[in-house]
């Protein structure tokens, strides 16, 4: 018997050890979920890691939303000081209670600051700080033994890896909830029930089913709206007929569990309406790339539910979700400051627009001082306007499957070093691999066109090139990673 | 080494830096004093001529995060502005105000990477230390002590020093190591189920 959950002889150790609060009946759902006849080829095995110390911390977590709601805590918009750029005292705090374990907040923050007089002055923390010196931004005394590690793959530049904590995202899930409620959707869940598929439209990518704790072992399951995922070993995927096959068994694996809400990339979003799943979903969460309100529309219609947008990053969690009212998106996370910031470093005049930093948050390896998302947007009185964040750009093969960019990213990184990259498509789906390579180190241009014609097919025009001036002349150099010219 | 004031009047005169050498530096039309100008005045007391280009270039700024390096200036400003040195400075030929321009523009700079304005009037020990490495950077002894003395009670303050020890100690190598290699364990790299990709 395990400490913190029930268990019995069927259940395999792998399973109890990542999903440690499983319960018998717990158990029986995952495997009705994993084994279903028209299941997805399933191709990794990953839990919750939740414990009991976690969920006493996600009810603590639950009331401090529920307060933020209510007009206390972290609240944007009211003034706190005469300083009009000044985080409310609880950030401040916060910060103050940082700086003795963190090198890098020692570092940003002087000796003897006023942090209330002087915020608007403090360095920003960046994606380079991620890349390049972790460990300073990492707590000198946080409790590693608990760390997962993420690979942001990189959609819009480098992948660069994120250490996260099975807690912090136990209380993502009450950012979720939240949300749904604000949308009159029950977020109360229970066994038996799938609370949520999150689904994704790439050629490789994990897929796996689970349970949540949180969510008192509502199933749950990671899914690919890819073909290869669908079809059995040596069926051809890469074939019209394939692909409808692997359409016709989502679609009954859809209609089996119908979750209660769905997660998505818009990628995914356009996917879903092309494969005809997702149907009984009560609402929709687009996640990581901007939702065009085109789309936003369309899949409203067609799934006859809200589809909630929302602002979000692998390093600071779950922001902000489009508000109802439908003005703006509503900062959702209690434990999150907001600031726009020109490019000098200033705050900009309230309601203009600057690039969003990001200040607390609850990941224990990864507390955050004015963190540069890459993002712009307007910050009002707890609310986020024009957002301009990432673009959605996906690729298709020519059998109609869809190619995403995180693949692309993935196979270059892997297979070549490279300064710069561009990749391009042409309404006539031929694609081109620009790489402006590292000085000295040779770019193999045959393997990687093998990789990328492994992502399209074998039929598929690809062609790589050499360009060792890619990026001369453009703002800070750089190009846009991915881009499509043709209509998908 | 010429031998300087006791640091005791230096820090006195931190102690009571007016108001004024608190202010707002100008950055990106933001702000109040001018340190460029502050800088020259005091520069030129020291027997620099005035109207130099590399005094106004070097000590203007654009960005938000040179705010307390430029506040810290203006306090050392004051600090140089003693008129021990101003009394003396002829005895060092042009060597003192280069000296001085020199210090401000760097050494105060990794300074006030860690040390925020008030504290070097406020906080004792950051007085002592502004007022210990402004001789050093002259390159004069603080009348009363040896220069061994003098550098040793320096090391025991220096924030600039006990901060790169920090950065890079064994244990902030094997903490670097230790947190890299958890993440590449298949523990953590096998990740955790969540409701989305972010």
């Amino acid at each position: 018997m395990s400490e913190e959950g029930e268990y019995t002889e069927e259940m395999p150790r792998k399973w109890r050890e990542l999903n440690p609060l499983i319960t018998q009946k717990g158990w029986r759902h995952l495997e009705r979920i994993r084994s279903h006849p028209d299941a997805p080829r399933w191709n990794e095995t990953v839990g919750d890691r939740v414990r009991a110390e976690d969920l006493k911390a996600l009810k603590a977590f639950r009331e401090r939303i529920h307060k933020k709601s209510a007009n206390s805590g972290w609240k944007h918009g009211a003034r706190r000081h005469e300083n009009p750029f000044a985080p409310p005292p609880g950030v401040i705090e916060w910060v103050k209670n940082m700086r003795p374990r963190s090198p890098i907040f020692q570092e940003f923050i002087p000796l003897g600051s006023d942090l209330a007089r002087d915020w608007a002055y403090l360095p920003t923390m960046s994606r380079r700080d991620l890349a390049t010196r972790l460990a300073d931004m990492t707590p000198v005394d946080a409790d590693l033994e608990r760390i997962i590690a993420y690979d942001t793959t990189g959609t819009t530049g480098h992948a660069v890896d994120v250490p996260h904590h099975p807690q912090t995202l136990a209380l993502n899930h009450a950012i979720g909830e939240f949300a749904l409620a604000e949308y009159g959707v029950d977020a109360t869940f229970s066994a038996g029930e799938v609370a949520c598929f999150n689904i994704c439209a790439q050629v490789n990518t994990y897929v796996f089913p689970a349970v949540f704790s949180v969510w008192n072992q509502a199933g749950f399951a990671k899914i690919n709206l890819h073909p290869k995922d669908w079809l059995e070993p040596g069926e051809d995927w890469a074939s019209g007929e394939g692909l409808k096959a692997a359409m016709e068994r989502a679609r009954r694996y859809f209609r089996a569990f119908l979750p209660r809400f769905i997660s998505a990339d818009p990628v995914a979003i356009a996917e879903m309406i092309r494969w005809g799943v997702g149907h009984g979903a009560r609402a929709i969460f687009s996640t990581a790339v901007e939702l065009s309100p085109g789309l936003k529309s369309r899949a409203e219609a067609y799934f006859n539910c809200p589809v909630i947008d929302w602002y979000s990053s692998t390093e600071t969690g779950p922001i902000a979700f489009s508000a109802p009212d439908g003005r703006g998106m509503q900062i959702a996370a209690p434990d999150i400051w907001v600031e726009a910031l020109d490019e000098d470093g200033f705050p900009v005049a309230p309601g203009e627009i600057g690039e969003l930093v990001v200040t607390g948050g609850r990941n224990p390896y990864l507390p955050l001082l004015r963190y540069r998302t890459g993002d712009f947007g307007r910050v009002i009185d707890g609310r986020i306007h024009d957002l301009h964040g990432r673009k959605m750009v996906f690729f298709r093969a020519p059998g109609g499957s869809l190619v995403n960019p995180v693949d692309i990213g993935r196979i270059m990184r892997l297979h070549c070093a490279f300064a710069l990259h561009q990749f391009v498509q042409y309404p006539d789906g031929r694609c081109e691999v620009r790489v402006r390579p590292v000085p000295g180190v040779p770019v193999d241009i045959s393997g990687l066109k093998e990789k990328v014609l492994s992502l399209f097919s074998k039929d598929a025009r690809v062609e790589v090139l050499v360009d060792e001036r890619l990026g001369e002349g453009q703002p800070g150099g750089k190009v846009e990673p991915y881009v499509q010219l043709g209509e998908v | 080494m010429m031998i300087g004031p006791p640091i005791q009047q230096l820090t006195r005169r931190l102690a009571g830096c007016p108001s004024a050498f608190l202010g707002d530096p100008l950055i990106a039309e933001r702000g109040e004093v001018r340190v460029d100008a502050v800088v020259a005045d005091i520069l030129h007391d020291l027997g620099m001529p005035l109207g130099r280009a590399e005094v106004y270039r070097e000590f203007s700024a654009e960005v938000a995060v040179d705010r307390n390096w430029l506040r810290v200036v203006l306090v050392a400003a004051w600090l140089i502005h003693d008129p021990w040195f101003v009394q003396n400075h002829a005895a060092f030929g042009a060597d003192l105000a280069r000296r001085a321009m020199r210090w401000l523009k760097e050494d105060i700079r990794l300074f006030a990477n860690l040390v925020a304005a008030e504290a070097c009037v406020a906080d004792a020990d950051r007085r002592e230390e502004l007022a210990r490495r402004c001789l050093e950077a002259l390159e004069i002894r603080p009348a009363g002590e040896s220069a061994a003395q003098a550098a040793d009670r320096l090391a025991t303050l220096d924030v600039v020093e006990q901060h790169r020890v920090m950065l890079e100690t064994r244990e902030r190598n094997r903490r670097a190591l230790r947190l890299r290699q958890k993440m590449r364990e298949e523990r953590a790299r096998a990740a955790a189920a969540r409701w989305a990709r972010e």
